[in-house]
């Protein structure tokens, strides 16, 4: 007989290697089952967390377009300097927020066809658009009309519904705008109606604004787009408060917090839907292990009689479960982000970016739950030799 | 053959005792519940001894081997091999005594049916140490099946299987080799195989103790011990196939071949 081996640890791993893919392989089709049911959870909870990790963003955008969040007014004085505005617009860039600036002034306005003159709000806009960026588009209908406006010698403006029935003036006529011994013209662009207080005011760019209330370089308000949950603006505005101490930062928490609402009750089921998904795989999978359990309850016996640890057979049962898991989640993550694409096209109309780190999350739940699946074979480790050779287990 | 009741068969065996025993019982008891398995069993196994265990069904042949192998613990009584006795053990204690000193044989074969007869024997060498393959193709080669290394249990005859049971006991060159009815399953073709290689195995110095029902086969071993009801009532060495010796009690082998550990009659044939 052969002489007694080397005690050399490593040189087992090609044996447990082996062992491994022979238990892997030892009922294909069962094999084939597991791997399908880890594959169908993995694609599932893959799907609904690339959803979950997507739905803030798009969320996020989709609130955007309903208008400015932070309000920043002045503290003490009238207006606030323009300058303020400028450095927003220089951390807008890093914090994707969209300054937009206005400045409210009193102007006696006529028209050209008309004896009648009105004394309304003139709001001069400037909203600051980032080139190139469509999730920074021009908040409302006003904003692109104006930026739509080129520079001529007559600027354009917008006057509200009531304005234009009670001056009779409509586009293109030419109004008269008179602020003190300061007068210009604007050519009516547009007129609207929004049922607000913009039907009685007239709208012009800002600088046509501050040249007629000999406000050079003065703002009103600055309105911003801040994206995020509650928190993020919260957070937002008390460093703006910070950096700008003469000025009131306000923010306009009721988007912030339906938005919150929203996303914390999409977060939650599709969190649910994931753990459901998850529990009833590792069901499935600890069903198809029970089977493998009775069918190796023999093996295990015949291995501890042969000096086989508990643990060291564990160990190798394990790894085959965990080795599925990883099969079928590397499989199954894959699909799951392709469907939440596909999902994500149904729910928001454009389809669910990739999210990168959605794909090794759920290999590791998915490896999780194999490793959970597993339990019943974790019970061998309690087998009995004797026991199951005479037949009582 | 004449059946002795036997109390400390070690105190008789003249000649041989002074070899110290590989194996000692004493007072082994084991109760299932209240069924009483081994109702106080006592006797040594000496170095390279061939011990049948004879007995009906149900007389404790498998527990007792059970116990002796580590698989089941005694209720009472005591076990010590080659010097260390194993009813102290714990659980990882008995692991590293299965691995190492026992090698065992079942009637089943107990083969793991996805593993190839090769493997099935590296098995038993990854739960000792480490594996060598080489050494598992040699084993096998011993017992016959070289050219059987890649078939899997399935694809093997039932003496095949069982040759692949005993290169898979002898791979870790266990101190002592149990075999539970090793030919049960077996025709007499394979039943021959396999029982030669139980001879060389004896010959070469192996301990065993097999438990079996065939008095064909017991008359290979040296010595015979039978249980009833858990009890031993039986203990004869018998010498059938070596050169004559001297009975335990110092008597030349009669020509039955057979002599009573306990006194100086010779037992029947």
């Amino acid at each position: 007989m052969p002489s007694p081996r080397s005690n050399n640890p490593r040189s087992n791993n090609p044996m447990f290697r082996r062992l491994v893919r022979r238990l892997l392989f030892a009922n294909r089709g069962r094999l084939f089952v597991i791997l399908l049911a880890l594959s169908a959870g993995a694609a599932v909870s893959a799907a609904l967390l690339n959803l979950q990790t997507d739905a803030k963003r798009r969320i996020n955008s989709e609130f955007r377009s309903f208008g400015p969040n932070v309000l920043i007014t002045p503290n003490s004085t009238d207006t606030l300097d323009e300058k303020i505005s400028q450095q927003l617009s220089v951390q807008s860039d890093a914090h994707k927020v969209q300054p937009a600036t206005s400045l409210y002034t009193v102007a006696e306005i006529s028209s050209k066809l008309s004896t009648r003159s009105l004394t309304v709000v003139l709001v001069g806009f400037n909203a600051f658009i980032v080139p190139g960026d469509s999730s920074q588009a021009p908040i409302d209908s006003v904003f692109r009309a104006l930026d739509s406006l080129k520079p001529e010698p007559e600027p354009f403006c917008i006057i509200g519904a009531k304005v234009s029935s009670e001056l009779n003036a409509n586009a293109p006529d030419v109004l008269t705008l008179r602020s003190g011994d300061r007068i210009t013209t604007c050519r009516i662009g547009k007129t609207i109606r929004t049922g607000g207080p913009e039907d009685n005011q007239v709208q012009v760019r800002l600088d046509v604004a501050q040249r007629l209330a000999n406000l050079p370089d003065r703002v009103s308000l600055i309105e911003l787009t801040v994206p995020g949950d509650s928190e993020q603006l919260l957070r937002y505005t008390n460093s703006l408060r910070v950096q700008f101490p003469g000025v009131e930062v306000r923010p306009l928490r009721q988007f912030s917090e339906v938005q919150a609402k929203i996303y914390s009750r999409i977060s939650g089921l599709l969190t649910a839907s994931t753990a459901l998904i998850l529990i009833l795989t590792g069901l499935c999978v600890m069903a198809a292990m029970t089977n493998i359990a009775a069918e190796r309850k023999h093996d295990v016996g015949m291995m501890k009689a042969i000096g086989g640890s508990a643990r060291g057979i564990l160990n190798l049962f394990l790894t085959e479960a965990a080795l599925l898991g990883l099969a079928g989640g590397l499989i199954g993550a894959a699909a799951g982000i392709a469907l939440s694409m596909a999902l994500g096209k149904a729910v928001f109309g454009i389809a669910a970016a990739p999210r990168l780190i959605v794909y090794p999350i759920s290999v590791v739940l998915t490896v999780i739950v194999a490793i959970f699946g597993a339990y019943p074979l974790r019970r061998l480790a309690n087998v009995r030799p004797a026991t199951i050779f005479r037949g009582d287990a | 053959m004449t059946t002795q009741p036997l109390v400390s068969p070690i105190a008789t065996l003249a000649p041989s005792a002074q070899t110290q025993p590989q194996v000692v019982l004493e007072n082994l008891v084991k109760e299932y519940g209240p069924l009483r398995a081994l109702g106080g069993v006592s006797f040594n196994i000496l170095p390279g001894e061939w011990i049948a265990l004879m007995g009906p069904s149900g007389s404790g042949k498998t527990t007792l081997i059970n116990i002796l192998g580590g698989l089941d613990t005694a209720t009472s009584g005591r076990i010590v091999v080659n010097g260390q006795d194993i009813t102290r053990l714990n659980e990882s204690e008995l692991v590293r005594y299965r691995a190492e000193k026992i090698g065992f044989v079942f009637q089943q074969f107990h083969l793991v049916p996805y593993l190839t007869a090769l493997e099935n024997v590296m098995l038993a060498q990854y739960f000792h140490s480490v594996t060598d393959e080489s050494q598992a193709v040699e084993a096998l080669k011993r017992v016959g099946l070289g050219d059987r290394l890649e078939h899997l249990p399935a694809n093997l005859s039932g003496g095949e299987q069982q040759r692949v049971a005993i290169a898979r006991a002898l791979i870790n060159q266990p101190k002592l080799i149990l075999a539970d009815e090793p030919t049960g399953n077996l025709d007499e073709a394979n039943e021959e195989i396999v029982i030669n290689i139980f001879r060389e195995l004896h010959k070469a110095g192996h301990t065993i103790l097999m438990v079996t029902h065939d008095v064909d086969i017991a008359r290979n071993a040296s010595r015979r011990i039978e249980l009833t009801h858990g009890h031993l009532t039986m203990d004869t060495t018998c010498n059938f196939l070596e050169a004559p010796k001297l009975c335990p009690h110092g008597k030349p082998f009669p020509s039955s071949g057979c002599c009573t550990s306990l006194d100086s009659k010779p037992c029947e044939p």
